[in-house]
């Protein structure tokens, strides 16, 4: 999908130039007040860009130049909104098959896929006043689905849902974004979605592209940092499910270079692919590797030092592991006595117990 | 019981008041989704013109009928020469002044209750395929049936009570323009009807009474469907 697009609203200018992949969940991540909304909104065509081009493989949607402007209606797209917006005179069956085109769809094969796979057999009888949150936001998605869209849109579906709801609702959208081969733009500004769900991120800050690539790419680099301060700061490695250690309940991951990392059981099948969060705080560094019946350690992985950032007290170690990032966060007084340097090999420890079930994502 | 005389008023009454409803309704509609939603030059005079009927006296309405609409007028020649609707001295008349003095309670009713219509299921709406028409009849339309129904009981109210444009435009014509206020009206005139007139009186109470119990049921039954409590 190709965008171009300028728009300029009072003092705030949005320039868009990118190209978003066809499949898979690329996530647009910023501030508020970053045009995040407002680029969607325009790929949808409830906004109107003041110049540029907005297409997708098949379509034209928008061409400022020979003077199209396909209407929302007719460009095929699902939108999730930020607050599910049901019709409140109408039951969630009659919801979900408004845009539904029963004709196309002779054994309603596609009806009973979406409501199997969003749950929401037992709500179809009742009326939007009568879900929750999540509920509502579930039945919003297939309503959207429904329409057989050509592009999903989702603008922080999850925003306006507390934290359990937010943690009931997140599993489907992963799953949804398994099964669906259609590409899904998601805005949104939380950092656990992202790692949840985004094949790819879209860094938008003040109306322009900062940044845009993969998932752990964007992640490790130095444009998030604003992002991942303090206690937060942290890496992703995509991994394999190595094996299983039934009798500790752990995991073994393998990383790209014969490497293990030992966490807290992750329920899936050997060689599916996993990412992990690593936090900064959670790893250490030391020179020399203890043998494991010296140290409660389970995770020592050798490691290169690529980066030393000081800010202010604290110090952050970018290491490289293979083709993976790792960041230790350190003390000044560690760093001068352990006398690091860049390109220096060093050993990471990690507390296979602080990875858990939040930090890890089907990849 | 009641008397030939007494029923035929009614059932007039209730005839004009019905049509005036009927016939200005889609009118209404559309006028009110001009006001509400639409922004364009001489939008300060349409909602002037609209609400004119309800601070003029209702005889200079009457007069005005009177004036377009009588035989020897063009307006009225056309009308009876096309249509074949001749609106002097008959209750169609008496209908069309009905629906001009109630036009600007029911057009307020609508347009207030389009307004509280969140504009972004409408947009949901057509994010899910749906054109303009389809938006507005499955989503707008359905929203403000409760707005609807206060402007239709309203104008009702208004048509059934409806005094001077009535007499001034169609006079006061037994069976044939006669409502139950120009019947009061005529019986106060006589002297020695007093008990006609009070039995009259009774039965306008009794209408208004039904008429209001009927809306408010209808509103809460229709407040309930849109809400799902």
């Amino acid at each position: 999908m190709k965008i171009s697009l300028r728009k300029t609203l009072n003092d705030f200018k949005l320039e868009i130039d990118t190209q978003i992949s066809s499949s898979g969940v690329c996530a647009i991540f910023g501030r508020s007040g970053a045009g995040k909304t407002s680029l969607i909104n325009m790929i949808a065509g409830i906004e109107q860009p003041c110049s540029g081009h907005i297409s997708t493989l098949e379509h034209c949607f928008f061409d400022s130049k020979n003077n199209i402007n396909i209407p929302v209606h007719k460009r095929e797209i699902g939108y999730v909104f930020q607050q599910a917006r049901l019709f409140p005179h109408l039951s969630v069956v009659s919801n979900l098959k408004y845009g539904y085109k029963q004709e196309e769809d002779d054994k309603g094969e596609l009806f009973q896929q979406v409501i199997t796979l969003l749950d929401i057999h037992n709500l179809l009888t009742r009326h939007p006043s009568q879900l929750s949150g999540g509920e509502m936001q579930r039945v919003a998605i297939g309503r959207a689905l429904l329409c057989k869209p050509k592009i999903l849109l989702m603008d922080e579906p999850l925003a306006a849902l507390d934290l359990p709801r937010k943690q009931e609702l997140l599993p489907y959208l992963e799953r949804l974004n398994k099964l669906l081969k259609i590409p899904i733009l998601y805005v949104t500004h939380s950092l656990d979605e992202v790692l949840f769900l985004a094949d790819e991120i879209l860094l938008l800050e003040q109306g322009k592209i900062i940044l845009q690539g993969s998932l752990e790419s964007v992640w490790n680099s130095k444009q998030m940092r604003p992002w991942l301060n303090q206690d937060r700061h942290s890496a992703i490695m995509h991994t394999l499910v190595a094996h299983h250690h039934n009798q500790y309940s752990l995991t073994a991951l393998a990383l790209s270079n014969d490497q293990q990392l030992w966490v807290k059981t992750i329920d899936q099948e050997i060689n599916t692919p996993v990412r992990i969060r690593i936090f900064a705080k959670d790893v250490s560094i030391t020179l020399d590797k203890a043998a494991s019946s010296k140290t409660s350690m389970r995770n020592i992985l050798t490691t290169q030092i690529i980066d030393i950032v000081i800010a202010q007290q604290d110090v952050r170690i970018k290491l490289a592991i293979g083709d993976n990032i790792l960041w230790a966060e350190i003390t000044l007084w560690a760093l001068e006595d352990l006398k690091l340097i860049v390109h220096q090999q060093v050993y990471a420890q990690i507390k296979g117990v602080s990875i858990n079930n939040s930090d890890w994502a089907l990849a | 019981m009641l008397t030939e005389f007494e029923i035929s008023a009614i059932s007039l009454s209730l005839k004009v008041a019905f049509f005036a409803v009927t016939t200005s309704l889609p009118i209404a509609i559309f006028t009110a989704w001009l006001l509400a939603r639409c922004h364009f030059r001489g939008k300060p005079l349409l909602n002037a013109i609209l609400h004119l009927p309800l601070v003029l006296p209702p005889v200079v309405i009457g007069y005005l009928l009177l004036v377009s609409f009588s035989p020897q007028s063009g307006l009225g020649l056309w009308l009876k020469k096309y249509f074949n609707i001749d609106f002097s001295f008959s209750w169609q008349g008496a209908a069309l002044a009905s629906a001009i003095v109630a036009f600007p309670l029911m057009v307020r009713a609508i347009s207030l209750s389009l307004e509280t219509v969140d504009r972004k299921l409408e947009q949901a709406a057509s994010t899910l395929g749906a054109n303009r028409y389809k938006v507005f009849l499955t989503i707008t339309l359905p929203l403000i049936t409760p707005g609807i129904l206060s402007g239709v009981i309203l104008a009702f109210a208004r048509s059934l009570g409806e005094f001077g444009a009535t007499i001034t435009f169609v006079s006061n014509i037994p069976e044939i323009t006669r409502t139950i206020p120009l019947a009061m009206y005529s019986f106060i005139q006589t002297p020695g009807a007093e008990m006609q007139a009070l039995r009259l009186c009774i039965i306008a109470v009794g209408i208004a009474l039904i008429a209001l119990i009927t809306s408010h049921w209808l509103e809460t039954k229709m407040r309930r469907k849109l809400t799902g409590n």
